[in-house]
Order: C-alpha cells, then sequence, then structure tokens
C-alpha cells in the first residue's frame, strides 16, 4: 500500500460481511467505505420499527457491531426512520425510490411460477414498488433491477425455500455483484 | 452534596439509554434514542467526541453531523474536564456500584495504586488514533465499554439476547476491583482525550492549604488514585467528582469555578 494509498483510500483489511440477503440499511456508504465511518452506536438499529436492522457480533472483526439487514428473517420496509439518525452519515439520508440496498434476483430453477409447477406470484403482490420494480408478465415475477431497492420484502415473504430454509427462491444481492 | 447531586445524575444517565430502547419496544417511542455513543433527541444529536475524531481519520472525512454532534460535549470538556466520566459514564457507575457492593457483602476494598505508570493512558489514546487512521475502523468505537453497555441493553430488549462482547464490560469491572477505576485511569481513550481537552479548564478542584490537617482521607477518597494534598486534582485525569471535597473534614478542598489554569499551575503527570 501506498502512502497515497493510506491516505486518500481507506478500505478494511478483511472480507466485509455483506453477501447475498446480507444487506447494509437505506442509504448506507458504499461497503468499500461504510464501516470506517461507522462508529457502531447502534442508532439505526434502535430506531428501526420493524427490528430490521441487527448489529454484528464481535466475530466479525473489523466490521464488528456495524448494521446488517437480513431480508429472510426480517425485510426492511422502507419506512426511512434510520436514514435521519446516523450522527457520521455513514448512512446518509435518501428518497425511497433512491435506495439502493441491493437488487432482487428471481432464482428460476427454484421459483414455482417459473418451472411451471404452479400460479405463485406472492413476491410481485408484496412488492412495495408492485408494477415497477417486479412486473408479472405471463405471470412470471421479473425484477427490475434499475427501479429494485432491494428491501428484500419479497424474499421475506417468499414461500418456495431450501430444506435449510436460509435460500428462497427470490433473494437479493448487495450492490456491485453481477448476475 | 455534590455527592448526591453526582449520584443522582449518573442513576439518570445509567437508567435512560437502558429504559429507552424498552420504551421504543413497548410504547413505539423513539423520539429521544440512542446511547452513550451518540445520543438523539428529536432534530438535536450529541456524538462523542473520540467516536468523532475516530470516524473522521478512519473515513478521511468530516461529514458536518460529526462537528454538530460532537462540539458541544468536547466544549463540555473544555470548560468543565472530564465530567462525563465521573458525572455520566456508567461504566464508573457500574465500577462505583460494584465496589460499594464489595464492600458492604465482603469488607472488601479495591486498591488505589495503579499497577503501570500513569502516562499509559496518553499512549493508549494515540495508539488508539493512529491504529484508527491506519486500519481505517474507528477501532475504540467497536468496544468502547460505555457504548457496549447501550448497544446490548438495547439487544436485551429488542432481540432477547445480549452478545459475549458483554464479557467485555465484565471485565472492565473486574479490573476495578483489583484497583480502582482501573479501566478509566490507565485506559480509557474517551478519557484521555476528554482530560487533555480539559487542560484549561474552569470547573477545578481546589486545594487551599492553610486549613489542611493532613489527614489524607483525600487521597483514601479519590477513586483515580490521585493525592488532592499534594495538588493533583490539577492533573489533566481529575475527573472533577468532588469526592475528596466531599471527605474533606478541613474545608481545604473546593469544587468551584476558577479562571484557567495557568501552564505553570498543570502538574505534569508524573508516575505513581
Amino acid at each position: 500500500m501506498t502512502l497515497a494509498g493510506l491516505v486518500s483510500a481507506p478500505s478494511l483489511a478483511l472480507a466485509g460481511p455483506v453477501g447475498r440477503d446480507r444487506l447494509r440499511p437505506p442509504g448506507a456508504l458504499d461497503e468499500d467505505h461504510f464501516a470506517s465511518r461507522c462508529i457502531r452506536c447502534g442508532r439505526c438499529a434502535a430506531v428501526c420499527p420493524y427490528e430490521s436492522i441487527q448489529m454484528l457480533g464481535l466475530g466479525e472483526g473489523l466490521h464488528a457491531a456495524t448494521p446488517i439487514v437480513e431480508p429472510v428473517e426480517v425485510p426492511c420496509y422502507m419506512c426511512m426512520e434510520c436514514v435521519d439518525v446516523c450522527p457520521t452519515r455513514a448512512i446518509e439520508p435518501v428518497e425511497m425510490e433512491e435506495i439502493t440496498m441491493g437488487t432482487a434476483k428471481v432464482d428460476r430453477e427454484m421459483c414455482v411460477a417459473w418451472n411451471g409447477t404452479s400460479l405463485c406470484r406472492t413476491c410481485y403482490t408484496v412488492c412495495p414498488l408492485r408494477d415497477r420494480a417486479i412486473t408479472n408478465w405471463e405471470f412470471k415475477p421479473e425484477v427490475v433491477d434499475d427501479v429494485c431497492t432491494g428491501c428484500g420484502v419479497c424474499v421475506h415473504a417468499c414461500p418456495i425455500s431450501d430444506e435449510t430454509g436460509d435460500r428462497k427462491a427470490i433473494y437479493v444481492d448487495p450492490p456491485g455483484v453481477r448476475s | 452534596m455534590i455527592r448526591r447531586w453526582r449520584h443522582s445524575v449518573q442513576a439518570f444517565a445509567l437508567l435512560l439509554p437502558i429504559a429507552l430502547p424498552a420504551i421504543h419496544v413497548f410504547f413505539g417511542w423513539s423520539w429521544i434514542q440512542g446511547g452513550y455513543q451518540s445520543l438523539g433527541i428529536g432534530p438535536v444529536w450529541f456524538l462523542s467526541p473520540l467516536e468523532g475524531v475516530e470516524s473522521a481519520l478512519a473515513s478521511r472525512s468530516i461529514p458536518w453531523t460529526i462537528i454538530v454532534g460532537a462540539v458541544p460535549l468536547a466544549l463540555l470538556a473544555v470548560f468543565m474536564g472530564r465530567v462525563f466520566c465521573s458525572w455520566m459514564c456508567p461504566i464508573n457507575t457500574l465500577q462505583e456500584l460494584a465496589e460499594w457492593l464489595a464492600r458492604t457483602l465482603f469488607g472488601y476494598r479495591p486498591g488505589n495504586r495503579l499497577p503501570m505508570p500513569r502516562p499509559v493512558i496518553w499512549i493508549v489514546l494515540g495508539a488508539d488514533l493512529v491504529l484508527s487512521f491506519l486500519l481505517a475502523t474507528p477501532l475504540f468505537s467497536i468496544v468502547s465499554p460505555p457504548g457496549l453497555v447501550s448497544r446490548e441493553a438495547m439487544g436485551m430488549w429488542f432481540f432477547g439476547l445480549v452478545g459475549f462482547q458483554t464479557a467485555i464490560i465484565a471485565a472492565v469491572l473486574v479490573l476495578g476491583l483489583i484497583t480502582r477505576r482501573w479501566f478509566c485511569r490507565g485506559l480509557c481513550p474517551v478519557g484521555g482525550l476528554l482530560g487533555l481537552l480539559g487542560t484549561r479548564r474552569v470547573l477545578n478542584v481546589t486545594f487551599d492549604p492553610t486549613n489542611c490537617l493532613n489527614c489524607g482521607l483525600c487521597t483514601e477518597a479519590c477513586p483515580i488514585g490521585l493525592e488532592p494534598g499534594r495538588n493533583e486534582v490539577n492533573l489533566l485525569v481529575c475527573w472533577n467528582c468532588a469526592e475528596c471535597v466531599e471527605t474533606c473534614p478541613g474545608n481545604s478542598l473546593d469544587l468551584t469555578f476558577t479562571r484557567p489554569r495557568r501552564r505553570e499551575e498543570i502538574l505534569e503527570e508524573t508516575p505513581a
């Protein structure tokens, strides 16, 4: 690491905790900068009325005590409470439509609408941005990447999961993950 | 008299962040929310100065919200010294309670002599800031014992569980039962920073030797092992708890507003 790199580009030594269905709260800085700015005060978690935001344990190393949203457990209902309380702007105020927690993706082999098992349209029905973020043309749910906020309400509602219950037929990848 | 005031403030400061998440869970009210690292009251917010500095160093940026949140508390330390530590910090309050319990139940008194050089607290503060910058992570923020008190209280009310990071709080309490406020006076970078900010504080414990009986009660009373009778109340680490003032039988000591101390009045930190 050069001295210039040291001064200008903070990035954490360890891999971040973010991944499939493990997301930062809405308005969060990008993952390269989030854990540098966040002071682990817990106010975003404390203000969340749905207990969607959990704080990571010490086992996460340098990312310990940063906030995480796991939509399989509790999704983000985009009430926009947390975006206003962060004292260091690790979470910045955003409008609901601007949220980019991630992007939902349909597992077309697992999804019963896509694999022809049934006419399920749960994700389409529950999506807070129905017909905009998830369309249901010919009874097959499709995510519109540019509109989807990654809130995970669809993930939480999806009735199809693998035997562990952790992987649903629709899931949210954090920003920057290619499908 | 001062002790009663201090204990009232301490009780309030200990119970508020523990009650806040419960009020949120049971009544859905979160107008006041947060803990010791940051507290929000409606549209106003406070931020612990050390957390603010760490975040700024780690992220190489200073959002205006850090300045707005941290400056009031920094000014409190500039004018009044480490009063957060002695009047508000839950870790001090819990250690005081543990000490009182140990004394009442078992007649046990922790030692008062810091088993390490006093200046270590400045080394810890410096190392914390340098490492926070190099690792691009606000290091002390992650494990801050007072921060953990409010965070674990929230975890308890919200999710019905506390993490094993509670062991950090327990370890500090155990240290405090070996030597009084070991962590506060020897290791805590928050206390160090607030002490530094209070270099020219105007709230001071003042010592007037004319009435001094040399009884040594003040030295015994001081929870951070200073000797008020040797004017050690002028040290940066003195946190204005006024325990010495309360104990003094000869009215030699007082907690009072003074002019800012001159440089030559400020004692150098000497190894205990």
